[in-house]
């Protein structure tokens, strides 16, 4: 893991289930587009509405629930905020990388810090190890 | 009207003017303490970009014996010549990368495989995809009648697809993220789940989770990526919420990967860039855009041994060797594989690159020109 394992993507599966959804939602409209061919209406879902006058109860706790995740990020912000006070310069950040770099010796760079190691060479070395298969 | 005669939309309205302005000024004060890039930084600190003649990086392995596309590879951090590899013609194929040669060669129950790691003493390596599950084979165990080796162990509880796992190198833990939008912190020994990470709107991420990374310097940390273009800082000893969320991409982040200092992070996206980020700041410290038209999602990353190599695979078959101090171009391995690259990873002494392609191969690259000692810094 040190040192650099890589990290692959799976953009296939991701693009694949984008997809499947577009597609099963595609299925979901054609429902009602089949049904007005029979008639001379177009079929329309019911909607619910409120009387008018009337407080929906469904819409305060939803209003509530928002009012609480606003809250929740108002709290976060505030608190992002104050620890960005004494926050260094990206400057200064920059710099500290920079002197990493030159601090560490790399087998893959043509100008590296010592010592440099035989070692690093030996996928151009015929190989000594015994060959071992599983096939 | 709520109890104490305030309208709650009136509330809300106030709430919402509150966040825009709360996040007005963060934005303000990042762009205050944004003085510069890496680049900019160092050009103006006369550091100059690395020099590759043609010859200097080149393949020196091709192996070859999956017959699906590879999703995966990683680098046994032990045995420092043994790669895992996971295909979609479903086996996971252990490999001594010196002598070309296959180790084990393991049949899986489940072919939509994605994901795949070596565990830090190489005993283990782990699997998962569209099963849901991270599955665990010894590579010691007994082989069944058939020749397979048997599953060990499988790590049940994720709803959606394995998109990563990784071993967490010096404690017996594994973390998982996946297509539900968490990531999954496990015990590796008793295979238990200890923590959840994500999965609630408010502080988790809001779309699959496609690559987490754990930190050298601190393994209590790690970041993930994900679909929703952020990437979040999380602590496994607080679940709860994310330590920092980082944004600026534009697409979806398919890769994430610590640079060796564990206090940086690269990200590679759908929208044709890396990004360089630092932990403990959140500053977006430098982009890499590629300078040609026709730019391609990047779909995998990884940093030489001192980080100044930043590798990027891309869609298009492409995989460029970034400066990651100058952000330049240092080398274009070219039309060496003839399928995207969808993996990649350097070796643990950090002597080799491995490119796993959908060609179904996979190439290990090295340094063959003339090192030079630096003079002091």
């Amino acid at each position: 893991m040190e040192g650099g394992s890589g990290s692959g993507s799976g953009g296939s599966r991701k693009r694949a289930s984008n997809q499947n959804v577009a597609s099963s939602s595609q299925v979901y409209r054609s429902a009602p587009e089949a049904s007005t061919t029979s008639s001379t209406k177009p079929y329309q879902l019911p909607e619910p509405r409120t009387p008018p006058g009337r407080r929906n109860p469904v819409g305060r706790h939803r209003l509530r629930s928002e009012l609480n995740r606003l809250n929740q990020e108002i709290q976060l912000l505030k608190e992002e905020l104050k620890a960005m006070e004494n926050l260094p310069p990206a400057s200064r950040t920059s710099r500290e990388l920079i002197e990493f770099i030159e601090t560490c010796a790399d087998p893959l760079l043509p100008i590296t810090r010592g010592p440099i190691m035989a070692e690093w060479d030996k996928w151009f070395r015929q190989p000594t190890e015994p060959n071992r298969c599983c096939w | 009207m709520s109890a104490n005669g305030v309208n709650e939309g009136d509330l809300l309205q106030a709430a919402k003017a509150e966040v825009i302005h709360l996040r007005d000024r963060l934005q303000q004060r990042r762009n205050e303490l944004q003085d510069t890039d890496v680049a900019t930084y160092a050009r103006r600190n006369d550091r100059h970009a690395i020099r590759y003649a043609r010859e200097d990086f080149r393949p020196c392995r091709t192996l070859r014996g999956h017959t699906g596309k590879i999703y995966s590879l990683d680098w046994s951090y032990r045995n420092k010549n043994r790669i895992v590899s996971a295909s979609q013609d479903g086996r996971l194929i252990v490999w001594n990368a010196l002598t070309s040669q296959k180790t084990h060669a393991i049949k899986l129950t489940c072919s939509w495989v994605m994901t795949c790691a070596f565990s830090p003493d190489g005993h283990s390596v782990a699997c998962g995809g569209l099963d849901n599950n991270c599955s665990i084979f010894g590579l010691n165990s007994h082989p069944e009648p058939d020749g397979n080796l048997p599953v060990l162990r499988v790590l049940y509880g994720h709803r959606g697809y394995l998109s990563c796992c990784r071993y967490v190198p010096d404690e017996a833990h594994i973390i998982t993220s996946s297509g539900d939008r968490t990531c999954r912190l496990w015990d590796g020994e008793t295979f238990n789940l200890v923590a959840t990470f994500g999965g609630d709107a408010t502080s988790g991420h809001a779309a699959d989770v496609m690559s987490v990374s754990i930190s050298t310097s601190n393994q209590k940390l790690f970041v993930s990526g994900s679909c929703d273009k952020t990437a979040r800082l999380w602590d496994t000893r607080v679940a709860s919420r994310p330590q920092h969320t980082y944004y600026g991409h534009r697409g979806d982040i398919n890769a994430v990967q610590f640079l060796p200092d564990g206090l940086r992070f690269g990200t590679g996206s759908d929208d044709g860039t890396c990004k360089l980020f630092d932990t403990r700041t959140g500053h977006l410290l430098q982009t890499y855009e590629d300078p040609n038209p026709g730019r391609s999602c990047v779909t995998s990353l990884a940093f030489s041994h001192s980080g100044r190599i930043l590798f990027a695979g891309y869609e298009n078959q492409r995989c460029y060797l970034w400066d990651a101090m100058l952000a330049e171009v240092l080398f274009d391995i070219g039309n060496n594989h003839s399928n995207r690259i969808s993996c990649l990873g350097v070796a643990s002494d950090g002597s080799a690159l491995c490119t796993g392609s959908w060609d179904s191969s996979l190439k290990i690259w090295a340094f063959s020109g003339t090192r030079q000692i630096a003079g002091p810094v």
